[in-house]
């Protein structure tokens, strides 16, 4: 370690301190994505002991938090790696094989909404700090009520912000079946927000 | 011509998606360019159903509610979240240090 003291590496900080620094800003990271806080908080050991092994190779090119944040991200995707080959993939594929009862099936109007099931309308004031809290805390838990794959894909494509083919290619799966699953999860999401979030009220 | 008005719906209803696959290609649309033809029935479908431009704007409505809202991003920056336990702290300066003596 210490013959490696160079330039480059003066740039890193004391990775007694880094705990400090950048503790809670990655574990929230974390934490948004897998919503279980044992696992962010393992997730962020890992990090932490991956960068002190590759703490050579740190070039200064970032900070040093965007830094952590590349390997935290990086970490995430190998948990969602671990846990999406958990799955019962039968029943997974029962539940995308389901017929959509959001249209109607028959008659003149087939293929279009059922009137029972016609998206309401949503009344929020995006500027409003505590409707957004609120739409924080809500989503997390329809995030959780979804099928645990169906969440890793929408957290991967809409908060990691991954292209579709990078997350085929992390997950094993075909450009087809993100697209049904991505649509899946976008539609269940869609309807549990309406109704405990916008439904807040009457309940 | 009534006759030439219902000939137009006819064609326009067979090249016109039902809502159902309006909400499959709303969401495409957000990850992936859409053929011409595709894009033209959303274009033709959302013009006339209130119900699918109220999906679709709903769906990007909680898109961009992510990025405004993610603990990383500048807005929120993570006030809306708990941090680490001070024993979590702990945990986590022990795991460093640990590493540190085993590394040196």
């Amino acid at each position: 370690m210490e013959e490696n003291n160079s330039s480059k590496q003066a740039r890193l900080s004391d990775p007694a301190t880094w705990v400090d620094q950048h503790g809670d800003y990655l574990y929230k990271y974390a934490l948004s994505r897998i919503r279980n806080k044992a696992v962010a908080e393992d997730v962020v050991q890992e990090t932490f002991l991956a960068a002190l092994k590759a703490r050579d190779n740190f070039a200064g090119k970032s900070s040093e938090k965007t830094w952590l944040v590349g390997i935290l991200k990086r970490k995430i995707v190998d948990h969602f790696r671990r846990s999406g080959r958990e799955v019962d993939i039968d029943k997974f594929d029962r539940l995308l094989s389901e017929p959509n009862d959001d249209y109607q099936t028959s008659g003149p109007e087939a293929g279009w909404w059922k009137t029972e099931m016609r998206p309401g309308n949503w009344s929020i004031n995006a500027h409003d700090i505590a409707e957004r809290k609120e739409f924080w805390e809500f989503l997390q838990q329809c995030l959780d009520g979804l099928h645990p794959r169906l969440a890793i894909m929408f957290v991967l494509r809409e908060m990691e912000e991954m292209k579709g083919e990078e997350i085929c290619n992390v997950l094993e799966l075909t450009p087809t079946n993100l697209r049904v699953m991505l649509y899946r999860a976008r539609k269940d999401l869609r309807r549990c927000l309406e109704q405990d979030w916008m439904g807040r009220e009457e309940k | 011509m009534p006759g030439m008005m219902s000939l137009m719906m006819k064609v326009m209803s067979r090249m016109m998606p039902t809502c159902g696959e309006v909400s499959l290609l709303t969401s495409r649309a957000m990850d992936e360019k859409l053929s011409l033809k595709e894009h033209l029935g959303i274009k033709m479908h959302l013009l006339v159903c209130k119900w699918c431009r109220r999906y679709a704007s709903q769906l990007h409505q909680v898109r961009e509610m992510i990025h405004q809202h993610a603990p990383e991003s500048k807005i929120e920056s993570g006030k809306t979240m708990a941090g680490l336990t001070t024993a979590a702290q702990e945990r986590l300066n022990r795991a460093i240090q640990n590493s540190q003596k085993d590394n040196d």
